[in-house]
């Protein structure tokens, strides 16, 4: 599989991400998945979205996307977490 | 893992809030925040302007809660602080769903680089087990929440 290009996106593009991309990021290690993780703000996910396999986010998303959208508030409160990781590798491994 | 820096303090933590908002519980903390000298004068004022337009209401397992944060350029030294209000606040949701979180622990981090990121998270993660949660809806006295906080 190539590396997978992953757009991570939080309120300001700084806190919440960060801690979101890390358990993205360990539950693709787990899954052998090659991923480049990227982080940014809510209002620059458009025109950070070119060539990314599939977008994470933790804030509403004020644009449609091509790519696969995988809501990831779970990451953070615990809630229905495992739905989340189900979505975000079947978004990569069967896009 | 306590980071050796990040300021905990009884003054920080105010059991039993009577603030009926979510703007009203956000700044009594940025106030005393801003008291310790640990924030700038602009933190309330850039901490409550971004939970307007980012808000930080969460549903957890155990608890419905609010991760306030703003910009490290704001903080002047790491430090968390929490309120417990009588009355949980409603606080718009992160995800944007519709309706407010009643919110019965709300945190407002002060974070003063990316390292400190580790707070958010182990908080988050501890805030997934119920023992501690209830500890902390349960404690009575700041020095109780401060020892649960420094577990962090």
């Amino acid at each position: 599989m190539p590396k997978k290009k992953i757009l991570v996106v939080c309120g300001a593009g700084a806190a919440t991400s960060t801690v979101v991309a890390e358990k993205v990021r360990v539950f693709l290690e787990g899954l052998g998945i090659d991923a480049d993780l990227q982080q940014c703000k809510a209002a620059e996910a458009a025109t950070r979205s070119d060539g990314v396999d599939l977008i994470v986010s933790t804030t509403r998303l004020p644009a449609d996307f091509t790519m696969p959208v995988v809501h990831a508030v779970s990451l953070l409160t615990g809630v229905g977490v495992d739905a989340t990781y189900r979505q975000i590798e079947s978004a990569l491994i069967n896009p | 893992m306590p980071m050796p820096t990040m300021i905990l303090d009884e003054r920080l933590v105010l059991l039993d809030a009577v603030q009926a908002d979510a703007t009203g519980v956000i700044s009594a903390l940025a106030d005393r925040l801003f008291e310790l000298g640990l924030v700038r004068p602009d933190f309330k004022e850039n901490v409550l302007a971004r939970e307007v337009e980012h808000p930080t209401g969460l549903e957890g397992m155990y608890c419905r809660f609010a991760l306030a944060h703003t910009e490290s350029t704001y903080v002047t030294q790491s430090a968390l602080a929490m309120a417990r209000p009588v009355l949980p606040v409603a606080f718009e949701r992160m995800d944007g769903e519709d309706g407010p979180v009643l919110v019965e622990l709300v945190f407002v981090l002060a974070l003063d680089s990316k390292g400190h990121l580790e707070v958010l998270s182990s908080l988050a993660q501890h805030l997934q087990q119920p023992g501690y949660v209830q500890q902390l809806l349960g404690a009575t006295d700041p020095a109780d929440v401060l020892a649960l906080l420094a577990e962090l």
